[in-house]
Formats: C-alpha cells, structure tokens, sequence
C-alpha cells in the first residue's frame, strides 16, 4: 500500500509526494503543471525538506507545462546536491516542456534526463 | 521573496494590444501572392511576443493559442506556405479572438470559450492541411543560409536579480535559437548548494555557439532587455562567405516569401516591441506624468508673462541684462511648451489605422465594394483630442459605406466604378487640424431630408442654402436611410458626433452632390491646453482671440462705417462689407469705445465667413495656457475659455466660430 501526502506550499502549489510503505525505498515527488517563477519560491521550500532523504527520490515531471530557467536552476541544485552526497534522483515521464527547456540551458546531462529532448 | 508580477500586468496589455494593431494592420496591407517578406516578419513579431509575454505572465489561454498563429506565421516567413486570402482571412478572426481574450484576462472576465475554440480547431486544421501553393524553390533557401552563416560565440551571464526583472533566460535562449543553429553549455560553477540558494536568484550561465546568418544586432536585440542585467560577451568566430549571399539573393525563380532567409537580420524574432524600442528609443510613461508636466509648463508660462509684465514698466537702458536674460526666459518657455505638447502628440495613423479592417469587414457585410485612401495619416495632433475624435470618425466612415457607397450594380448603372472610395484625410491648417471624411457615393437627397425634417416636426425653409439642410442630418433622432441596419440608419449618433467635436472645441461642414457624393469636414484645435492669442482690450476687460482666427486689424476711417436700418452697422475694408461687432455690446460692458473710428477693428475668419470685431486697442500677443470655464465656471456664449495674465488677472478667450456664426448670419439674414 502507498501514502499519499499532499502538501500546500506558500506560493500555492501542490507537490503529492507518495512512498512505499515497508522498505521506504524510494519517494516520488510528483510535480505541478505550472513552474513559473511564481512557484519557484513554494517547489525550493518543498524540495529543501527532501534535498538530504536517503531513499531513491524519483520526481514525477509528467504533468509539466511550463516552466521557467528558476525552476530548472532548482532542479540543478538538487540534483547536483544529492549526487555529491551519493543519493539519487530519477525522473518519472519528463514531459516535452521540461525536456526542451532542459535541452535549450544546456542542462540535460546535469539533470541526467537522459534521452533526447523532441524539438522545444 | 515572492515576485510582484501584477505590476508588469498593464505593460504586457498594452504592449499586447498593440501588438494586436501592429498585427492587424500589417495583415490588410498583405498582398495576397506577392506577400512582403518583411511585412510577415513583422506580423510574425508581434505574435511571437505575445506569446513569449503570455506564457511569462501565465495567461495560458493566449499564450497557447498565439503560438498557433505563430506556427503559422512561420509557415509563411519560412517559405513553407504561400500566403493566400483564407490565411490572411483566418489570421484576422484570430486577431479580434486574441484581443477578446487579453480583455478578458484584463478584466478578469469570462473569455468567449466558443469563438476561441471553433478558431482554434480552423487554426489546427489548417496547420494540419499541406501549405497550399508550396513555393517551389523554397528548399534551396535553407541551403543558402547555411551555406552563408556567421559563426558567433556567446557568454551570457546573467545577474542574480535577472529572475526578478521578469526575465527568464529561457525565452531569451529559446529566441536566440530561432537565429540559426546552436550549442548551448551550461556553467553551474557558481551554483551554491540548495541548502543556502535563493530561488528567485539566478546563478547560471551560458556559453553558446550560435551559427546564423546574422548581424551583432540581431543578436544584440535578443539579449536587448537582460543587457544591463547581465554579464555578456559576443564574438565573432568566423565571418560567412560573403559571395554566397550575394549569389543567393538575385535569384529571380526564387519566390518572394524565400527571400526573408537572406534578409534575417531584419527578421531577428525578437519582441517587436522591443525592436521598436531600439529602433526609436522609446520609454512608456503614464499619461498622468505627462500631463501635470504639461500644468507645470502652463504655470510656468504664466510666471513669464507675469515677469515680463513687470519688466515692461523698467527702463531697458537701466536693466539691460535683466530685459536680455527675460527675453531668453521667454524663447526658452515657448521651445520648452513646444517640446512638451509634442511629447503628447500623435500621429493621425493612431485612429486612421482602424479603419482599413472596418471598410473591408463593414463591405463584406453589407455586399458592397470599397476601398479607402487615407491621405496625411502622420499629422499629428494631441493624444486627448485623438482618443475623442476616434468614435466620431468611426461613426462618420460607417456612415460613408452604409449609406454614402451604394450597390455595385447601382454604381455600374450610374456609370461609376463599382468599388466605391473613402477618402480620409488629415491636414495641419494654422492652429488646427482639419479632417474630412468623403466619399463617392449618392450624396445626401435634398428633397428627401426636407421632407424628413417636416415629417419630424423641424421647421426648414424649401429655399435653405443646401449648407443649412445638409445640417439636418446632425438633428437628434434624424435618420433617412431607409432601412436600419446594425451598421448604422437608427438616426442615433449623428447628433452625438456633432455634439462630440463642438465639445472639443471643433466644427464639422458637410458638402454634398446628388449622386457625386459627401465630404464632412471636421476642424478641431491641435491641443486642449495651450492657444496663441492676441490680446485685446475692452474697456476695463482684457479679451484673448485666437491668432489663427485673426486676419488682420485695422483702424476704419469714419466714411467706411455705415448703418443699416435695424441691423447695426458695416465696414468696407477693401472693397468688402462686413458686419461691424463690438465687443462691448456683445457683452454688455458698461465701459469702452463706441466710435469705430476711434477704436481698432480686428477682422476674425471662421468656416469662411468674417465679422470685424471692434476693440479699444490691441494689448498685445502671448501664448495663454487655456483654463475650462465650463468645470470652473460655467459656459457662456461667445466664450471658448479663460486664462490667467501676468498680472495675474483672469482674461475670457473668445469663441470665434460661435461670434461669427451668430453675427454673420445674423448679417445676411
């Protein structure tokens, strides 16, 4: 059986974060739709908590819409913070918008999105 | 720190409704089959920053839907679609459905969710249909420019505050790929861990090899709003082949649309406003700012002429350098005055530019055939007076098509081509601007308004001059098209239009002949703010006439003022009579000169017509900031305005078209 939590951050976003229930192996952030420079604040207040978990953080970026170079940079920080420390991220369905702007910063590597981003 | 972003909110409207004009504007003047590459890019600018503002602001809605239009903008600026009359068609519905959903963002309103979607799914099928009338040589147009393009190597970045500008580097990178080819890398030395980082700093930056046939300006212009917000640096790696440009371009097979790969440094898609703003170098600032600037100088006038007043009564001998440093105050108010009134000015094209989608949409509705001709659309003339003879205008052109241009058939039979034109037309005469609106159509029925207006209750002599009845029209309730449309033909509005240019202080003529057509003409005052005046005196009163109106004074001789039984006296000046007007029985002052020949007559001129005026002398000549007696006071006939002299006296403007039709009319009746 999964938890599921569901958080409200200051700048109204929503980030459902679930876990499995026994190992607690892995924990998967499932992001919104909108990253705008908005919500930059309430995705680094969400993500801050979760930078040093030891399990597996899988983010599920299948929903992504739109998003900003500050999210992204957000994105670096904990990606680059948790590898230094031995721990990994995976992403879950990362959709076009984030494949692309990844690919357009030249941040595609960094954020190990792996495959080839379709056109942005 | 949470961003503000509601602050940029009104910018990206009115940049965006503008963009909307722009767009507009540029698609009517679209030649279909010959489309103007550089008309497309523009087109295609305006669009492309809609949406790069759109999707910043979050208003998903436009921001979606303008990257449809530019999908097919870029078809068209590419080559890959000849521009044909649906396209242009589709693309204006999609203007009008943009601008409905910027309202509706304005306002936080409902958008019309129905129009928007129908659009979107036209839209959509057209992207999806094979571009029709593919231009057949467009393929070697990329082949050029990849054989032509500059090698450019790219450092930009950012300063930290540069999230907070409401810039995201993103669209930038994303704006300077639509250059040409490029490699981005990423440098995240300077990120800090994600413990201590503040989310709305921004610590990347970028190295970029850009390779694009195109200028530093073009490259310039992408990073044009994030310069003074960050580090950057571009260099020129590797200059193109300058022969292959040259071979390319004179390619006559070449379709016209494959050409805007050569002209790319023009067609940088960049935010058009930003390309405007680096073109003319201009700033936005708010109306209000400008207007209590224009107070200032007002005030500021008023201490110039108090000071000059003052000066008068010193001996210039005495005070030589007090006389020549007043007088160079007195040349600079006047530049400064100018330089700020202009700031205010607009071109006549602001209100003018609405008219070609109206006459071609109004036509198609009504089956008619017309076109428009616009003559003088740089004339410039005050923002307040701009904005509040645009629906008078709009009124009167509707008005020209429906009820001036008649049925093409009923023009064959007459013998006239069987499109009919609007002409437009603005002109600079004295301190006025004239506009006119004519048309070639029927022209106003004689007979017809006379019966109208018995039938109404109007009393109107069978033996009016035909200026009296052509008036009519301008009645309250005076309607004689036949049948009414939802164009216009209720008898609504044309009082209103009237009633709206005297209110700014204009006149409106109407000339017409039977079956040739109709000119209204409309003459209205450059500014609400400031007049030349000639300063007369009456008695104790100072009195301000409007200089354009003045055509000359004079001191009569006894022999050339006569009486007329009944109905006052006459002058003769030069051979001509006109009604003799003075000042002081118009408004019974109690003192001043009764014999002309001992006071001055000043000869003032409005809608052709004079009336000499008679003054106890000229005082002299001044600019004078006008005050609205009306919200001050209350209006008074014969009277346009007050102002305040030196001496800090208030001094009545006189209301030379209302003094002139009053007493000339009264003359020749």
């Amino acid at each position: 059986m999964k938890k599921k939590s569901k958080s409200e951050s200051a700048a109204g976003i929503s980030l459902v974060k679930e876990s499995g229930n026994s190992a607690e192996s892995s924990l998967v952030i499932k992001l919104p739709a909108e990253l705008g420079i908005e919500e930059a604040g309430g995705l680094r207040q969400m993500l801050a908590k979760d930078v040093a978990d030891e399990r597996v953080v899988t983010l599920d970026a299948s929903e992504i819409q739109r998003i900003h170079a500050a999210a992204l940079q957000l994105f670096c920080m904990f990606c680059k913070d948790r590898r230094k420390a031995g721990r990994d991220v995976s992403w879950r369905e990362p959709s076009v918008a984030l494949r692309g702007a990844a690919a357009l910063l030249g941040a595609t590597t960094l954020l190990s999105l792996g495959m080839e981003p379709e056109a942005a | 720190m949470e961003i503000d972003f509601s602050r940029f909110h009104q910018t990206f409207f009115e940049e965006s409704f503008e963009g909307l004009d722009v767009m507009e504007s540029a698609l009517l003047k679209l030649d279909i089959g010959n489309a103007d590459s550089e008309i497309i890019n523009t087109i295609f600018r305006a669009a492309h920053s809609m949406k790069g503002g759109a999707a910043t602001f979050g208003f998903l809605d436009v921001a979606g839907f303008t990257h449809l239009l530019e999908t097919l903008l870029d078809q068209m600026r590419s080559g890959q679609r000849a521009v044909t009359q649906h396209d242009v068609d589709l693309l204006l519905r999609s203007v009008d459905v943009v601008r409905g959903l910027l309202t509706a963002a304005r306002d936080s309103t409902a958008a019309d969710t129905q129009s928007v979607e129908q659009l979107r799914a036209e839209l959509e099928q057209t992207l999806l249909s094979a571009p029709s009338d593919k231009p057949a040589a467009v393929s070697a147009a990329p082949v050029v420019a990849a054989k032509a393009s500059n090698h450019w190597h790219i450092r930009f970045a950012p300063h930290r505050n540069l999230f907070r500008g409401g810039n995201d580097p993103l669209r930038i990178i994303r704006e300077l790929g639509t250059l040409g080819e490029m490699q981005v890398t990423l440098d995240d030395q300077a990120l800090p861990s994600f413990e201590v980082a503040d989310a709305e700093d921004c610590y990347l930056a970028w190295n970029i090899e850009l390779h694009a046939e195109c200028s530093r300006a073009s490259v310039l212009e992408v990073f044009a709003w994030v310069e003074d917000e960050s580090d950057l640096t571009i260099e020129l790696v590797q200059e193109k082949a300058a022969a292959a440009v040259v071979e390319a371009k004179p390619e006559v097979t070449k379709p016209q649309l494959a050409v805007i790969q050569g002209g790319r440094e023009n067609a940088a898609p960049a935010d058009a406003h930003k390309a405007s703003s680096g073109e003319s170098g201009s700033i936005r600032v708010g109306t209000e700012k400008i207007d209590s600037l224009i107070n200032l100088v007002g005030e500021l006038v008023i201490t110039q002429a108090m000071l000059a007043q003052q000066a008068a009564a010193l001996d210039p001998v005495l005070h030589e350098k007090l006389m020549t440093g007043l007088s160079q105050l007195d040349r600079n108010t006047r530049s400064m005055q100018e330089a700020v009134m202009s700031i205010r000015m607009l071109p006549m094209d602001f209100v003018f530019s609405r008219f070609p989608r109206l006459i071609r949409d109004l036509a198609g509705k009504l089956g008619k055939q017309a076109r428009l001709v616009m003559v003088g659309e740089s004339t410039e003339l005050d923002k307040s007076v701009i904005e509040k003879i645009a629906d008078p205008l709009n009124h009167l052109v509707r008005n020209s098509l429906d009820h001036g241009i008649e049925m093409p058939d009923v023009r064959l039979a007459a013998g006239k081509d069987s499109s009919g034109t609007i002409t437009l037309k603005a002109a600079h005469r004295g301190g006025s601007i004239m506009i006119e609106v004519s048309d070639d159509g029927r022209g106003l029925d004689r007979a017809k308004l006379i019966a109208k207006a018995k039938e109404r209750g109007i009393t109107v002599s069978d033996n009016a001059p035909d200026g009296e009845i052509w008036q009519l029209i301008f009645a309250p309730g005076f309607s004689t098209a036949e049948k009414v449309t939802d164009i216009s033909g209720r008898g609504v509005g044309m009082d209103v239009v009237k009633k709206n240019i005297q209110a700014l202080g204009g006149q409106v003529d109407i000339t017409s002949v039977d079956g040739r057509g109709m000119t209204i003409m409309i003459r209205l005052p450059l500014t609400l703010a400031i007049l030349d005046g000639m300063s007369v005196s009456v008695g104790e009163e100072i009195f301000i006439v409007p200089l354009n109106a003045v055509a000359e004074s004079l001191q009569p001789r006894a022999e050339d003022v006569k009486s007329i039984a009944g109905q006052g006296r006459v002058v003769r000046v030069r051979g001509e009579i006109l009604p003799l007007v003075p000042l002081r029985e118009v408004f019974h002052l109690g003192s001043g000169i009764t014999e002309p020949q001992k006071g001055i007559l000043v000869l003032i001129e409005s809608e052709g017509r004079k009336v000499a005026l008679m003054v106890d002398e000229l005082v002299g000549q001044q600019q004078v900031v006008i005050k609205s007696l009306e919200s001050n006071y209350r209006r008074i006939s014969g009277i346009s305005g007050a102002t305040i002299l030196g001496d800090g006296r208030v001094a009545l403007i006189l209301d030379v078209g209302e003094l002139v039709r009053a007493n000339a009319c009264d003359q020749a009746a």
